[in-house]
C-alpha cells in the first residue's frame, strides 16, 4: 500500500484548507446580504423600541462592519468556536454536534438503501441489455431525475401515513412512549440494538424507513444510470472476451472481471450522488421534522440567526471535502493504475 | 490418434443484424482440423477470419447470428450448445489468444490471479495448489522468475510479456485446439520470432493442434502444415501449404501468393491485391464475392455458387474458372 501513504491524505487535507476559508467568507458576506435584521427579529416583542433594538444591534455586534464582524467570527473559529444560536441560545458547535448523528443516520441509511438496490440493478440490466429488466431500470433511472425529493417526500407521507395508514407518524426520530436507549453514538438504530431495546429499535427503524427511501429514490437513478453505462463499457472490453474463451463462469465474469473494472466510475458517482444527499437533506429533513443539521440551519435561516447557518455550510462543507478523498483513495485501491498524486 | 477430426467447419453462414443491415460475414465456410495439425487462415483484414474463429467457440456477439451449417467438436455438434455446456469446452478443450495481448488481460487483475481463475473454473484445486501451477504456467512460456511475477498486473509488463502470459492463460487447462487470432500483429520482430517459437514448440510438445489466423502470409507460410485463404467471408482455396503458395488455383489466392515479399521483392514490385472488399450488407452480393474484383469473372460467377474444383498438389478451390 505505498501508494495510498499518510502523507498524501496530509497533503489532501492541506489543500483542502483554502477551500474551506473561501467557503467561510463567502457565506458569511452572503448570509449578510439577506434582506433582514436579526435584531429585529429578536426584538419583536412588544415592549421593544427603536433604542433597545438599538442595543440588542450593538450586543450582537452588528453594528459593526462587515470585515470587522469577519475578523471577530474568524478569532472564534481558530479558537474552535462557531459562536451561538440565537434562536436555542446554544453554541452552535454543541447544537450541531447534537444533530449531526441524526443527519447521518438518515444520509447513511439512504445512501446504503440506495446502493444496494442501484448496484445489482445496473448489474443485471447491463447483463442483459434490452431485456425486460433493462427497460424497467431506463425507466427507473429516467423518473428518478424528474422527481425533487420533498415532493417524493410528501408523496410518500401521503400515500403510506395518510392513506394506507402504515408508516408511523413523520414527526420524530422515535417512539416518545416507549422508554429510549442511553445515546453511545446518536445513531438510534444501533443504540436502541446495543441496548437490546427492541421495540424501540423497530420504532427507530420504522420511522427511518420514509426519509431514507425518499432520499434513496433520490439517489436512485444516477446510481443505476451510472452503473448499467459502466457495465455495459466493461462487458464489451477484450479481456471480458478473454474471460469468457477461457470459461470462466458467468458470475465471476460479471462479478470480479466487469463489475470491479467498472468500479471506479461508480465509486466516483457513489461519492457525488452522497455530497449531493448531504444538501437535500435539508428539505427532506423538514418535510418529516427529523432533527438534524438540515433542519436547525433552515429554521436559523428563516429566523435571520446567522452562526447556525454558517456552521452548517462549513461542516457540510468539510464533510464534501473527506468525502472526496475518500472517494479518491477507493478508486485508488479498486484500480491499481490510479497514480494519488 | 484417431481418424476423426477434431473440428469440423460444415456450410457455416453467419450474419450481423446492425443498423446499416444484415452484414453476411460468412457464407458457407467449411473446414475441417485433425489433431495435432496447424491450419493457418489468411485473407486481408476484413475477410471473415476473426468471425470465423469466434463463431467456432461460440463467442459470436450478440448481434451474430448463425444462419445455417454446423460446427462439430470431436464428431459432435457444438454450434447449439448453451453457454454452461460451451464453458466447459473452453479451456480444456480449445482456447484462444488474441491481438492486443495487453488489452486482452483483466487491467486490474494480477496475472497469478487470473491463472488460477482459469485453473479453478475447470479444477477443483487448491489457492496453493492453483498458485504452484500458476507459477509453472509462467516458467512454461518462459516468463523470468515466475513466482515473482504471479503478482504482477498487466501494466507492469511488456506487449510480450502479455502475450507470453496470454498464451499460459490459453494453455492452462491442455486444450487440445488453440485458435491464435492475430498472436503478433503489433509486436516488433525480434518478440514475433520469440512467440511464434514458443506457440509451435509448445503445441508440438503437447500434440495441440493450431489455428493461426494471420493477414502475414509470409508468418502462415513459416509455420503451418496447411492454409485456408478467406475472401469477404468466404473459403477460396485451403491445402497443403505449399500447393497454396506455389501452385494457386483461385485468382484471389494467385493474387495474394503475388503479395508475399520474397527475398527479390523490393517496396516498388510488391504487388497488393487490386480492389477492395465488397460491402458485405449489401443486399446483392455476387455469388462468388470475389468476382467484382477478379480479372478472370464470367457472368455465373455472380449468380451461381462455384464449385469445388481440385488441384494437382491436394489444394482445393471454390471457382468457376480456376487459374493454372
Ligand atoms: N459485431 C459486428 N457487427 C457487425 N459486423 C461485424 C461485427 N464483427 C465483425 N463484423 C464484420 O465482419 C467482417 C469480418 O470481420 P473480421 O472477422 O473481424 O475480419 P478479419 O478477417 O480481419 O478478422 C467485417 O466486414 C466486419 O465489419
Ligand atoms: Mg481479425
Amino acid at each position: 500500500m505505498g501508494r495510498i501513504g499518510a502523507r498524501y491524505v496530509v497533503n489532501r487535507m492541506l489543500a483542502a484548507l483554502p477551500v474551506l476559508a473561501g467557503v467561510v467568507v463567502l457565506t458569511f458576506v452572503l448570509v449578510r446580504l439577506l434582506p433582514a435584521d436579526p435584531a429585529a427579529f429578536f426584538a419583536s416583542g412588544p415592549a421593544m423600541g427603536p433604542e433597545e433594538i438599538e442595543a440588542l444591534r450593538r450586543q450582537l455586534g452588528l453594528d459593526r462592519t462587515i470585515p470587522e464582524q469577519l475578523a471577530i467570527y474568524v478569532r472564534g473559529l481558530l479558537a474552535g468556536e462557531l459562536g451561538r444560536s440565537l434562536v436555542t441560545g446554544q453554541p452552535v458547535a454543541a447544537d450541531l454536534a447534537a444533530r449531526l448523528p441524526a443527519s447521518l443516520e438518515l444520509t447513511v441509511a439512504a445512501f446504503a438503501l440506495a446502493v444496494a438496490v442501484a448496484v445489482p440493478l445496473g448489474v443485471l440490466a447491463a447483463a442483459r441489455p434490452g431485456s425486460l429488466l433493462d427497460h424497467l431500470v431506463r425507466l427507473i433511472a429516467a423518473a428518478g431525475v424528474a422527481m425533487p425529493p420533498f415532493v417524493t417526500g410528501l408523496v410518500l407521507i401521503h400515500l403510506f401515513y395518510v392513506l394506507a395508514g402504515w408508516a408511523p407518524d413523520p414527526t420524530s426520530r422515535s417512539d416518545p412512549y416507549l422508554p429510549s436507549s442511553p445515546p453511545v453514538t446518536g445513531f438510534l438504530t444501533i443504540d436502541t440494538a446495543l441496548d437490546g431495546n427492541w421495540g424501540q429499535f423497530r420504532a427507530v427503524c420504522g420511522r427511518l424507513v420514509l426519509p431514507a427511501g425518499t432520499m434513496a429514490l433520490f439517489a436512485l437513478a444516477p446510481l443505476v444510470r451510472m452503473t448499467r453505462a459502466a457495465m455495459l463499457d466493461v462487458l464489451t472490453a477484450d479481456f471480458v472476451r478473454t474471460a469468457r474463451a477461457l470459461g470462466l463462469s458467468r458470475a465471476r465474469i460479471l462479478l470480479v472481471y466487469a463489475l470491479r473494472n467498472a468500479l471506479v466510475p461508480v465509486v466516483t458517482t457513489a461519492g457525488m450522488v452522497l455530497s449531493y444527499m448531504l444538501g437535500a437533506n435539508v428539505l427532506v429533513e423538514k418535510v418529516f421534522a427529523w432533527p438534524g443539521i438540515g433542519s436547525y440551519a433552515l429554521d436559523a435561516l428563516v429566523a435571520s440567526d446567522y452562526a447556525p447557518v454558517q456552521g452548517f455550510v462549513l461542516t457540510v462543507a468539510a464533510i464534501f471535502v473527506a468525502l472526496n478523498l475518500g472517494v479518491d483513495l477507493l478508486c485508488a485501491a479498486a484500480d491499481p493504475r490510479v497514480g494519488l498524486e | 490418434m484417431s481418424a476423426a477430426p477434431l473440428l469440423e467447419v460444415r456450410e457455416l453462414s453467419l450474419a450481423f443484424r446492425t443498423r446499416g443491415g444484415t452484414v453476411r460475414a460468412l457464407d458457407r465456410v467449411s473446414l475441417t482440423l485433425g489433431p495435432g495439425e496447424t491450419l493457418g487462415i489468411v485473407g486481408e483484414s476484413g475477410s471473415g477470419k476473426s468471425v470465423l474463429a469466434y463463431a467456432v467457440m461460440g463467442l459470436q456477439d450478440r448481434a451474430g447470428r448463425l444462419t445455417g451449417g454446423a460446427v462439430l467438436w470431436r464428431g459432435r455438434r457444438i454450434d447449439r450448445l448453451g453457454e454452461a455446456a460451451l464453458r466447459r469446452l473452453r479451456g480444456p478443450e480449445m482456447a484462444m489468444i488474441f491481438q492486443s495481448p495487453r488489452a486482452a488481460l483483466n487491467p486490474i487483475r494480477r496475472i497469478g490471479d487470473q491463472l488460477a481463475d482459469v485453473l479453478r473454473a475447470h479444477r477443483p484445486l487448491g489457492r496453493a495448489a492453483a498458485r504452484a501451477e500458476a507459477a509453472a504456467m509462467l516458467a512454461q512460456v518462459r516468463i523470468p522468475d515466475p513466482a515473482a511475477r504471479l503478482a504482477a498486473y498487466p501494466f507492469e509488463l511488456s506487449g510480450g510479456m502479455c502475450q507470453r502470459v496470454m498464451i499460459a492463460l490459453a494453455l492452462a487447462c491442455a486444450p487440445a485446439l488453440l485458435i491464435a487470432d492475430e498472436p503478433t500483429t503489433g509486436l516488433d520482430v525480434t518478440t514475433q520470432a520469440a512467440i511464434m517459437d514458443l506457440l509451435r514448440g509448445l503445441a508440438r510438445g503437447r500434440g495441440m493442434a493450431t489455428i493461426l489466423i494471420t493477414h502475414d502470409l509470409g508468418l502462415a507460410a513459416a509455420h503451418c502444415d496447411r492454409i485456408a485463404v478467406m475472401h469477404a467471408g468466404q473459403l477460396v482455396e485451403t491445402g497443403p501449404t505449399a500447393a497454396v503458395f506455389a501452385a494457386p488455383l483461385h485468382p484471389y489466392a494467385r493474387a495474394l501468393a503475388r503479395s508475399v515479399p520474397g527475398p527479390e521483392t523490393t517496396l516498388a514490385t510488391l504487388e497488393t491485391v487490386p480492389g477492395s472488399l465488397p460491402d458485405l450488407s449489401a443486399p446483392d452480393l455476387p455469388a462468388c464475392r470475389y468476382a467484382g474484383r477478379c480479372p478472370q469473372a464470367q457472368p455465373r460467377c455472380r449468380t451461381e455458387a462455384p464449385p469445388a474444383v481440385p488441384g494437382a498438389a491436394g489444394q482445393v478451390a471454390r471457382c468457376w474458372n480456376p487459374g493454372p
